[in-house]
């Protein structure tokens, strides 16, 4: 017996860890227990690896006008950047999409999400007993556990 | 059949997963554990799902082109 499932899903920091996060924090305020701000940071870092980018704490809107945030990336194509906040436990993008012609904004946050996701599929499948195998095919990732 | 599971995840944050080499309700209750401890271990909430019964396993392993990512 097989089965095949599709989740439409959303990223929620515990607000227990959440709470703690401000504009200000930095990584030494995130606790060795707090997995999803782990996963969360780790996510970031790659997402910025990837796309050639930097992680900062300030972004700006068209008109430049700052925001401070949590974790932000910006990059060579997109140097308003993208910021990452974290409100009552759910995890918010904020970029100006003014001007965004090449959708710079959407790309960076949709691989901070799907970076997050992958890490946390991995992590859940090898806590099940599960060796675990991850690929990139093309702008989906396959994640495959076998035992 | 080895048992496994695979989970594609696209651009937009949606998951499929696929489960197969499981006996009987084995494949309901292993499918209910993944998804438990997404939600309450990593903070990954399903908004809606889909589950559907099957027989044979989705191919997508041709297209492979690079392993990625190590935790």
């Amino acid at each position: 017996m097989s089965e095949q499932s599709s989740y439409s899903t959303e990223i929620r920091i515990p607000v227990s860890y959440a709470k703690n996060v401000s504009v200000a924090s930095n990584i030494e305020d995130i606790k060795e227990e707090n997995i999803c701000m782990k996963i969360l940071q780790k996510a970031i870092a790659l997402a910025a690896e990837d796309l050639g980018g930097a992680i900062v704490d300030n972004v700006f809107d068209f008109d430049g006008k700052e925001s401070k945030c949590f974790r932000g990336i910006k990059t060579k194509e997109y140097p308003r950047g993208v910021g990452i906040n974290i409100e009552n436990g759910r995890v918010i993008y904020i970029y100006d999409t003014y001007g965004d012609g090449g959708k710079w904004g959407k790309l960076i946050s949709s691989l901070v999400n799907q970076n997050y996701q992958t890490i946390a599929v991995m992590r859940a499948q090898e806590e099940l007993g599960y060796k675990v195998q991850v690929h990139a095919i093309g702008k989906e990732k396959l994640i495959i556990g076998s035992l | 059949m080895k048992k496994s599971i695979k989970v594609i995840i696209d651009e937009n944050g949606n998951l499929e997963s696929d489960f197969s080499g499981f006996k009987d309700n084995e494949c309901k209750g292993e499918e209910e554990k993944f998804r438990k401890l997404l939600e309450v271990k990593y903070g990954i909430f399903v908004k809606s799902s889909k589950i559907i019964p099957k027989n044979e396993n989705i191919n997508r392993n041709s297209s492979i082109n690079k392993s990625i990512i190590e935790v």
